[in-house]
């Protein structure tokens, strides 16, 4: 799971897959506002889930991501 | 810098590099040799039954750029993206090097949003808001392509869309000359780019406008209506002083450039006419001192019609003279991105001294111009580009290849 | 050849009413006209936030135009407010030669109702749905082209998109042909509608208000929509003398710039409006400001970025000068809002007062200006800019002085 949702920021990035678990999504790896939406849109679709708005927030790292993904999924 | 004082206004405004990309190349080179060949990209659709087109094969925006974000943008944003990227290396200019202060942005740009906004309308119906790629939404506007093409290059003096249809890109470079005229950039891209759109094509065929690739033939007695076609093309504008004072050589000069309007078809032979003699008297010069007339002719009757009598009543007594060529012939309507493709036509022939034929053009429709139906020594004068849209908008532009205005 | 260009006709259709002297009224009172909208609806959401206009049926769009007056509310808008202006500034008494008279409008969104109008027959017919008229209808250069061919225009008929500047950059673009002598007079402005792209794209980033609107407040959370169409009749000062025009203001000039930042968010610095704003002043050789129209959306990121602005280009000068938006009180109109805040500009002149910011009541320090809470202020008014800076970054101010 944790390789798809690499492949996905990496792909919306435009950065290579290899990043640090822990990089900051914005600061480090560029993700701005819509490449943030966007990014929430296609793991909305490869896992079936819906992230609700509410935790938007708590996305910083890719490792929050990850977290949040696995809490949803269950 | 902006020059405030009316008396300083540089009027010369130099075309310093071009870039394009076509069915028939993508270099001025590559693509004048086809044109002198007569050689036309129109084929039938595999979509369309009974209608022609003229599509870019192959089209993969990373052999000629790599911009971040390129990826979400859609083929006409691309198209442009790379066009810009071709003509700011033939004017030898790189973005980095550049003051982003002082580059501007025109875009020609009429429908270049249209596929994205009926993805997205489309998504929101059928999936629903939530399912709906949320990327998709900044680019279904009007201004979108331009404002991604302005956000590649960085150009930070202006950012503008001009959305006149066929008259688009010509209107375009006025805007631009002007704008750099006025003292609000040095340097100014003008772009225009239009790729494929299924539903805008479906409906100009059940609208009558469309015909099949056999019987595309443009100010001939049998045309029988138009064929879209995809290209993108950019010019990089600066002033003479600036361009020379740089050591690039101008390839073009652009002179003078008029828009009108016609209320219905009826009108477009006069309106247009008055935007050339707009042009001209904005050149300073006389009918007579015009080389080539590159024509927006498109194949549709009327239309052609009213272009080649509007050239005709502007020309007056050197109209048997002086010859006139269509790029469309060669590449459908392109419409947006004409003006800037039947300018460089133009500008190429000028420096070459010599004008391609008309493709496929055998027995004029209207008579008294002289249409060139081979490839054509030519003084290196003067030459105008006229253009026209659906809805009535009239545009000419004079240009000259050698000659400073 | 640089000549002086003057403001002889305003026409405007907005939420806050669709004449001169009814709209200033309404807006000098601080009210708001955002409100639950009856008539538009976006899939799986609920009841939208907006301010509409009531057009009396005297403005109902003829069905030579379209038969389907909903996909074409922004031609319709349009034709109603450059009616008004046109009659405002007498421009078909015979004085000018419209041959060499044009437009230059502006907008946001165009004819994306027609879009919205192909979507819904698309999914029960497919391609069958798209017919003859559609692409002529989606050409937005036909919002132009409309109001020319109602006037009588034979100059040059242009469409200008540069997101929610279009507004302000048509007018720039309308000044330059009119000062060259390109044209003789020039009508310039822009419309826009509701629409469902901008709902529920907004919506999706976050950027929508909850309610309303709220300007350099404390508490504002986003963008409030509203419907509108303005445009300026504008002429060669002497000229309007000769035929005695009645003259709102002089249109002295612009500046513009381009974030070139981002393709949503503007520049936080406010670095691409502040060249703008300077650009203006030094080009109009303009030292005194009485007025600011700002931009004001009211998304936390426009406001104080543009406050920042503000206070880079007027330095401390900046608390003594009255700056609001009136986007509070008719929502943000996008192409027309420009043009709204043009004749807001002029009608300051006339009437020497100026606008309040309304939804305002918590200061924020990030943005620490004078936006006239409350009602509006009677004061001199000599000389107002009129700023706008649009979605992707094109920012356009123009300049607007009482006439000489």
């Amino acid at each position: 799971m944790e390789e798809s949702l690499r492949k996905i920021v990496a792909t919306i990035a435009e950065c290579k897959a290899g990043f640090p678990v822990t990089a900051h999504l914005r600061d480090e790896l560029g993700v701005d506002s819509v490449r943030a939406l966007e990014i929430i849109f296609e793991i909305e679709k490869e896992f079936k889930i819906s992230v609700p708005e509410e935790r938007y927030g708590e996305i910083r790292t890719f490792s929050d991501l990850v977290s949040l993904v696995k809490d949803i999924k269950g | 810098m902006i020059r405030a004082n009316a008396a300083e206004v540089d009027a010369s405004i130099a075309v310093s590099g071009i870039g394009l990309l076509t069915p028939l190349g993508d270099t001025l080179g590559a693509f004048a040799e086809a044109l002198y060949e007569g050689r036309h990209s129109v084929t039938n659709s595999q979509e369309l039954a009974g209608v022609g087109e003229s599509r870019i094969v192959d089209f993969d925006a990373s052999r000629y750029a790599t911009i971040r974000g390129m990826r979400v943008y859609n083929r006409t944003t691309r198209l442009g993206i790379c066009a810009v990227k071709l003509a700011l290396a033939d004017a030898l200019l790189e973005t980095e090097n550049l003051d982003a202060n002082e580059l501007g942005l025109v875009t020609a740009s009429t429908f270049g949003h249209m596929d994205t906004l009926i993805e997205y309308d489309r998504s929101l119906v059928t999936v629903g808001p939530q399912q709906t790629n949320p990327v998709l939404m900044p680019l279904g506007i009007p201004s979108a392509p331009g404002a991604a093409i302005a956000l590649a290059f960085g150009a930070k003096a202006f950012s503008i869309t001009v959305a006149t249809g066929g008259a688009s890109s010509t209107d375009a470079l006025g805007l631009g000359a002007r704008m750099l005229q006025s003292g609000r950039a040095n340097i100014c891209i003008v772009v225009g780019a239009s790729g494929y759109c299924q539903e805008l094509s479906l409906s100009a065929q059940r609208a009558g406008m469309l015909t099949s690739a056999d019987n595309f033939r443009v100010l001939d007695r049998r045309h029988a209506g138009t064929v879209f076609g995809e290209a993108a093309a950019a010019f990089v504008l600066e002033r003479v002083s600036d361009a020379r004072s740089r050591g690039a050589t101008p390839k073009g000069v652009i002179c003078a450039q008029a828009s009108t309007f016609a209320p219905d078809p009826a009108g477009i032979e006069s309106a247009l006419c008055r935007a050339c003699s707009e042009a001209l008297r904005g050149a300073r010069i006389a009918p007579s001192k015009l080389s080539l007339i590159s024509s927006g002719a498109s194949g549709l009757i009327e239309s052609d019609r009213s272009e080649a009598r509007a050239i005709l009543a502007t020309l007056r007594d050197a109209a048997e003279r002086t010859p006139v060529c269509a790029v469309k012939a060669n590449l459908g309507d392109t419409i947006e991105v004409a003006g800037l493709l039947q300018s460089l036509v133009a500008i190429h022939s000028l420096r070459s001294e010599m004008a391609p034929p008309i493709s496929r053009l055998e027995e004029p429709d209207i008579p008294g111009l002289h249409y060139l139906m081979q490839k054509s020594d030519l003084d290196n004068g003067y030459a105008l580009i006229t253009s026209t849209s659906y809805t009535g908008a009239c545009s000419a532009l004079v240009l000259s290849a050698n000659h400073g205005c | 050849m640089q000549r002086h260009v003057v403001i002889t006709g305003c026409g405007l259709v907005t939420a806050a009413g669709n004449d001169l002297d009814g709209f200033w009224a309404t807006i000098m009172r601080g009210a708001s006209f955002i409100r639950p909208l009856q008539q538009f609806a976006c899939p799986e959401m609920d009841t939208l936030m907006g301010a509409a206009v009531e057009l009396p049926s005297s403005d109902d769009l003829p069905t030579t135009v379209d038969s389907i007056a909903y996909r074409s509310r922004c031609t319709q808008l349009a034709i109603a407010a450059a009616g008004r202006a046109v009659s405002d500034a007498a421009l078909a008494s015979g004085a000018i030669g419209l041959e060499r008279a044009g437009i230059v409008f502006g907008t946001t969104l165009g004819q994306e109702r027609q879009v919205a109008d192909l979507s819904e027959h698309w999914v029960r017919e497919g391609p069958d749905s798209v017919d003859s008229g559609f692409l002529r209808r989606c050409d937005n250069h036909g919002l132009a082209a409309v109001i020319a061919a109602r006037h009588g225009l034979g100059g040059p008929v242009l469409l200008s998109a540069t997101a929610c500047s279009s507004g302000n950059a048509s007018v720039a673009m309308a000044y330059d042909l009119v000062s060259s002598g390109s044209a003789e007079a020039m009508i310039a402005g822009g419309a826009d509608t509701f629409s469902r792209l901008i709902y529920c794209g907004f919506r999706r980033m976050g950027a929508l208000a909850k309610d309303v609107c709220r300007p350099f407040d404390r508490r504002r959370d986003g963008v409030s929509f509203g419907e509108g169409a303005a445009f300026l009749v504008l002429e060669e000062q002497e000229a309007a003398r000769q035929r005695g025009a009645r003259i709102y203001a002089e249109l002295a000039g612009y500046g513009i710039s381009n974030d070139a930042y981002h393709m949503t968010a503007p520049d936080p610095n406010g670095d691409g409006v502040a060249r703008a704003m300077r650009q203006a002043l030094e080009t109009t050789s303009t030292t005194m400001v009485d007025y600011v129209s700002a931009h004001g959306t009211g998304t936390p990121y426009n406001d104080v970025g543009e406050a920042r602005a503000m206070k880079a280009v007027f330095g401390d000068r900046v608390r003594n000068i009255p700056i609001s938006s009136i986007k509070s009180t008719i929502g943000h109109t996008n192409g027309a809002a420009g043009a709204i805040e043009s004749i807001v500009c002029a009608l300051a002149l006339v009437h020497q007062a100026v606008p309040p910011t309304a939804n305002f009541s918590e200061p924020d320090p990030d943005c620490d200006l004078d936006c006239v809470p409350g009602e509006g202020r009677p004061m001199r008014v000599d000389t107002c800019l009129n700023l706008a800076a649009g979605f992707g970054g094109s920012n356009v101010c123009l300049v607007i002085k009482r006439p000489q």
